[in-house]
């Protein structure tokens, strides 16, 4: 066991080294940041002496207006009601993450088809102990994300005198157990498949799935969408990992931290059983491209 | 050392591995030959571990493989025939040993990284991009990797496929220089004729069995049924294919020229007899030549048809 | 023939414009439905595409099945009945299952609802049968008794003023012939006017004249409605299923927060965790609301049955106002200051600017004999005031459940420029990063 924490230990190392020598880490940051700059402008802008009004700013009422055809009013009311940031996280953290899931998928599928897993796996190492260290260091590049992402906000919100609400701190604790979950689905696509193409196309197909469930089922555009996504949702919410983050918000929104408590650690477990589920399965399937 | 014992791979009713049982000793190198789709990856990654057999057993250092065993996998160095260099080409070669080393936990890897640079001639690349290195410089690196951790046997499997005449004898003399060193050596080609000049015992793998092992003197000699003696004369006397064919042991005599192309089926060396029959009359050889039988010719000579031979001369069926 | 065919598509685009929004009636079955909002009676319908009725638990409701015709309405996208042609009352009874247990028959009753005057806003008490109609009878009765008074009022005033007319052409008369007139003045100051009788104000909401229909009170959960004709047999099409539901937490403290120079523009706080975001160009005015939380989609099919919402979400409803609070207020440029809730009027700035102004009601002066615009509480917005924080306590002090809010007022400045360059810092990294590495090559 210490071995393999060892093993795991010096390989993510060399991941990370790797993730932060590559110029795509830096551009999606900043980009996302960037994006972050002007959601704050914008919500700066929708201000009057009233308080805040989306319609007061082109980009901000075109936002409104679709959430709110989407989700209703209520929704938009609870997403701004402490202010911009729990919006600007869901949106700036989106395309960063989904650079880090598909980078990670796509590079787990890679090396495995190349064949790094077997040449890794000639020494002390197994499919198990590789998919850890790609696991921790994917954890380690989120932390980091989160923590650049916290800062920023915390640096804009004194800047402009806004605050980062609690739920919005609240969701960026969430959004760090949601993301092992969502990479732990992108080591079970990889297991299952061969070439990171395939795993890629698996895995982006299984999370569009979750969140039409979770979408679907949350909007009120269209009573069809909303039951379909329902049927499902009954069903597959369980292995979802956007349900428990909804749970934990809900609770967040309800004032009430049970929820909230019980999602992060539905989320541990379910992230747990799929890594289990990978190691079966590379245990059967073996590592050889 | 290495030791099977009745080794069986198979992929649904396809048997890769079929009853194989081998043993390479301390301090040899065990040549393991056979044509693509022998079962010669399916029979090591089963040795390193890797995949389960479907039955046998394999034991490295006495001990017993299961894919659980990493602490055995410590104790070897495996060179693939390919490298995912694509995935590592951002490393230099520094960086790529070093990462391997903290793997392996390799002691004072930095002073060990820099001599076994130094041995395979790769010192003054090391901070270059593996990416920029060539095939057999990147074979060379593999090589440093797999000794980094100083292991008991190294595996090289098809170690100068690919690679050019200077990089195969940079390759296969640092084989042999480790082999002195006292490491035990498992090579597994289809280059029979670089196996021939490595390897001190070969096992030949033939549709997933061990169809013949023995040390390569032997295998040789027992492979070899026929002679060929090339004779050069003066002048070509008319019917002298007539006449050397009436000898006993000479099964059939070509004529190229003033060259003569004679197939023996004696086993010892006939060159003394037929240098006495040709003065005997009044030819006078200007060379008398035994040529070499390689185990290239006796390798393709392995058919299906003619198992049992092989089976009867040794080998493991 | 081309003018032709142009003038022909003319008139067919005309006519499309011009019958496409004709929305089409349809004579369908339907329930309507009077139901309790928490805060007062709201009218909305279950037409044939309506699968559910919504109600709140433990609460007086009505029903009645009628036949009439059905519209959509595209401006607003809503259902509208149209009973002016088609408005029929169904006799029978109302079947209500719960899982096939406990069911109710409800019969036809007439009813009323009204809303009388207490410390509180809400005090809505309905009346059925008999009780209906005394209901009525005693609000007409008052009302007779006021008009009664009234026409009294009419009556001595008109006395008064002609008496006081007499008096003063008489003290005219007499002056002009130079006679005393002292006792006339002392008669005239002996008059008293009539004092005019005040509107029954037993009532915020008088009573309806009483209705027909069935009255639904059901404990939280689901049900299942038909409506069985006097024939006995179940209407077809008169199956909904009926969700009774209630206030999903503890009661909280809501705030309608009035901009100085938008009184007709309030924003809700209603999330205790809310932040209020101001501009600071004006004051602003509080008012602290009891709250309830509901289920998003049932409160809004409550209200109106077609509307849509969101089943996953649950909102504040302001119910009425707190009587006696006040606010404890602490800013970044001021110690605590307790507010208390004070009488506001909203006058109209005179001249082009078409504005309104809220003032301090002046109960003497120039608002007398009228009524405040509002009871709030003034927050001041000073130039350079950044943060507020409040708090909304009852009369003895004491924090109200949910009642903390913080107010911040932001302005616009250079200094949130910064943020980008810390946005854009990753790419300066990126350089460094790249530099470095590219120097370690050999």
């Amino acid at each position: 066991m210490n071995q393999r924490i060892h093993v795991a230990k010096a390989l993510s190392k060399r991941g990370l080294l790797e993730s932060f020598l590559n110029p795509g880490y830096y551009l999606f940051l900043s980009v996302s940041l960037v994006l972050g700059y002007f959601l704050v402008s914008g919500f700066k802008k929708s201000i009057d002496s009233g308080g805040f009004d989306y319609s007061l700013d082109p980009l901000y009422d075109l936002i409104g207006r679709s959430l709110e055809g989407f989700f209703g009013s209520t929704y938009v009311d609870q997403l701004f009601s402490e202010g911009p940031f729990l919006f600007i996280i869901v949106i700036i953290v989106f395309p960063l993450f989904l650079y880090l899931t598909i980078t990670s998928v796509f590079k787990f599928g890679m090396e495995k088809k190349a064949g790094v897993i077997v040449l890794l796996s000639y020494g002390p190492v197994d499919g198990t102990t590789y998919f850890i260290a790609s696991l921790v260091k994917d954890l380690i590049m989120v932390f980091v994300s989160i923590a650049i992402i916290m800062i920023f906000l915390l640096i804009t919100a004194v800047l402009n005198n806004l605050v980062v609400g609690s739920t919005a701190f609240l969701s960026l604790i969430l959004i760090f157990f949601l993301t092992p979950v969502v990479f732990a689905y992108g080591i079970l696509a990889s297991s299952l498949t061969d070439n990171s193409a395939s795993a890629l196309v698996m895995f982006l197909m299984l999370m569009v799935f979750f969140l039409f469930i979770i979408m679907g089922s949350f909007t009120i555009v269209d009573n069809n969408i909303q039951n379909i996504a329902g049927e499902f949702s009954r069903i597959l919410n369980w292995i979802s990992p956007f349900f428990f983050f909804r749970v934990g918000m809900r609770g967040v929104a309800a004032g009430n931290i049970i929820p909230y408590l019980l999602s992060l650690l539905f989320l541990s477990v379910l992230g747990f059983v799929i890594l289990l589920a990978s190691h079966l399965i590379l245990r059967i399937r073996g590592v050889r491209p | 050392m290495i030791r099977t014992e009745n080794l069986c791979k198979k992929y649904g009713d396809f048997t890769a591995v079929n009853n194989i049982n081998l043993q390479v000793e301390p301090g040899e190198i065990y040549g393991f030959l056979g044509p693509n789709g022998a079962g010669k990856t399916s029979t090591i990654m089963m040795m390193l571990g890797i995949s389960k057999p479907t039955s046998g057993d394999i034991y490295l250092f006495g001990e017993k493989v299961t894919p659980n065993r990493l602490d055995l996998r410590h104790r070897i160095g495996v060179v693939p025939e390919k490298h995912p260099v694509g995935m590592w080409s951002w490393m230099t070669g520094v960086e790529y040993l070093s990462l391997f080393a903290e793997i392996y936990a390799v002691d004072k890897a930095e002073i060990r990284i820099d001599h076994l640079l130094n041995r395979v001639n790769l010192l003054s690349v090391k901070n270059k991009r593996i990416k920029e290195y060539s095939r057999g410089m990147m074979q060379k690196l593999s090589i440093a990797r797999a000794l980094l951790h100083d292991p008991d046997i190294l595996f090289l499997d098809e170690p100068i496929s690919g690679l050019d005449p200077i990089g195969i004898k940079q390759i296969r003399d640092l084989v042999l220089e480790e082999n002195r060193d006292g490491r035990t050596i498992f090579i597994s080609s289809h280059l029979l004729s670089e196996m021939e000049k490595l390897c001190q015992r070969v096992g030949i793998l033939f549709g997933g069995s061990l169809v013949a092992e023995d040390k390569m003197d032997v295998l040789l000699a027992n492979l070899v049924q026929d002679r060929e003696v090339i004779i050069d004369l003066e002048v070509i006397p008319e019917n002298i294919e007539n006449t050397i064919g009436m000898l006993p042991y000479i099964e059939k005599v070509n004529i190229k020229g003033n060259t003569l192309f004679i197939t023996a089926l004696k086993n010892e060396d006939i060159r003394k007899e037929l240098s006495k029959f040709l003065i005997g009359q009044d030819l006078i050889p200007l060379r008398i030549e035994e040529r070499q039988v390689t185990l290239e010719d006796a390798f393709i000579s392995i058919t299906r048809d003619n198992l049992d031979m092989f089976t009867s001369m040794g080998g493991k069926k | 023939m081309k003018k032709r065919c142009v003038f022909l598509v003319v008139l067919l685009m005309f006519q499309y414009t011009i019958f496409s929004d004709i929305p089409i009636r349809d004579e369908q079955f339907i329930y309507s439905i009077l139901a309790y909002s928490g805060i007062d009676y709201t009218g909305t319908f279950s037409g044939e595409d309506s699968d559910t009725i919504y109600i709140l638990a433990d609460t007086d409701n009505f029903l009645s099945a009628r036949k009439t015709f059905v519209y959509y309405w595209p401006i607003t996208g809503e259902l509208k009945t149209d009973s002016s042609v088609l408005n029929q009352i169904l006799p029978g009874t109302l079947k209500i299952e719960q899982q096939n247990e406990n069911t109710q028959i409800v019969s036809l009753s007439a009813y009323t609802y009204f809303n009388i005057r207490e410390e509180y806003e809400t005090n809505w008490i309905v009346a059925t049968g008999e009780q209906a109609i005394e209901a009525y009878q005693l609000f007409e009765s008052l009302i007779d008794a006021y008009l009664l008074e009234l026409d009294e009022f009419e009556h001595q005033k008109n006395l008064y003023n002609n008496t006081m007319t007499t008096l003063s052409q008489t003290v005219a008369a007499l002056r002009k012939e130079g006679k005393d007139f002292s006792d006339l003045l002392e008669q005239a100051e002996a008059l008293i006017p009539p004092e005019e009788p005040e509107y029954p104000d037993y009532y915020l909401s008088p009573p309806v004249q009483p209705q027909i229909g069935f009255r639904i009170n059901l404990p939280e959960g689901e049900y299942f409605l038909r409506f069985i004709s006097n024939d006995g047999n179940i209407m077809e099409g008169s199956e909904r299923r009926i969700v009774s539901f209630m206030s999903q937490r503890d009661k909280s403290t809501g705030l309608e927060v009035i901009p100085g120079d938008k009184w007709t523009r309030p924003i809700s706080s209603n999330s205790p965790s809310s932040t209020l975001y101001i501009d600071g160009s004006s004051d602003i005015y509080l008012r602290s609301f009891h709250q309830e939380d509901y289920n998003d989609l049932f409160y809004n099919k409550l209200i109106q049955n077609d509307a849509k919402g969101n089943p996953h979400l649950s909102k504040w409803v302001q119910i009425q106002q707190i009587p006696h609070t006040q606010i404890s207020m602490a800013s970044s440029n001021d110690s605590n200051l307790i507010i208390n809730e004070s009488p506001f009027f909203v006058e109209q700035i005179p001249g082009a600017a078409l504005g309104y102004e809220i003032v301090q009601f002046d109960p003497e002066g120039k608002h007398k004999g009228q009524n405040p615009s509002l009871m709030a509480f003034h927050v001041p917005i000073e130039s350079d005031t950044r943060v507020i924080n409040i708090k909304v306590l009852d009369e003895g002090g004491t924090d109200l459940q949910g009642a903390s809010r913080q107010i911040r007022v932001v302005k616009t400045s250079r200094a949130g420029f910064l943020a980008l360059i810390f946005a854009l810092l990753p790419l300066l990294v990126l350089l460094v990063v790249k530099f470095k590495r590219a120097n370690s090559y050999l």
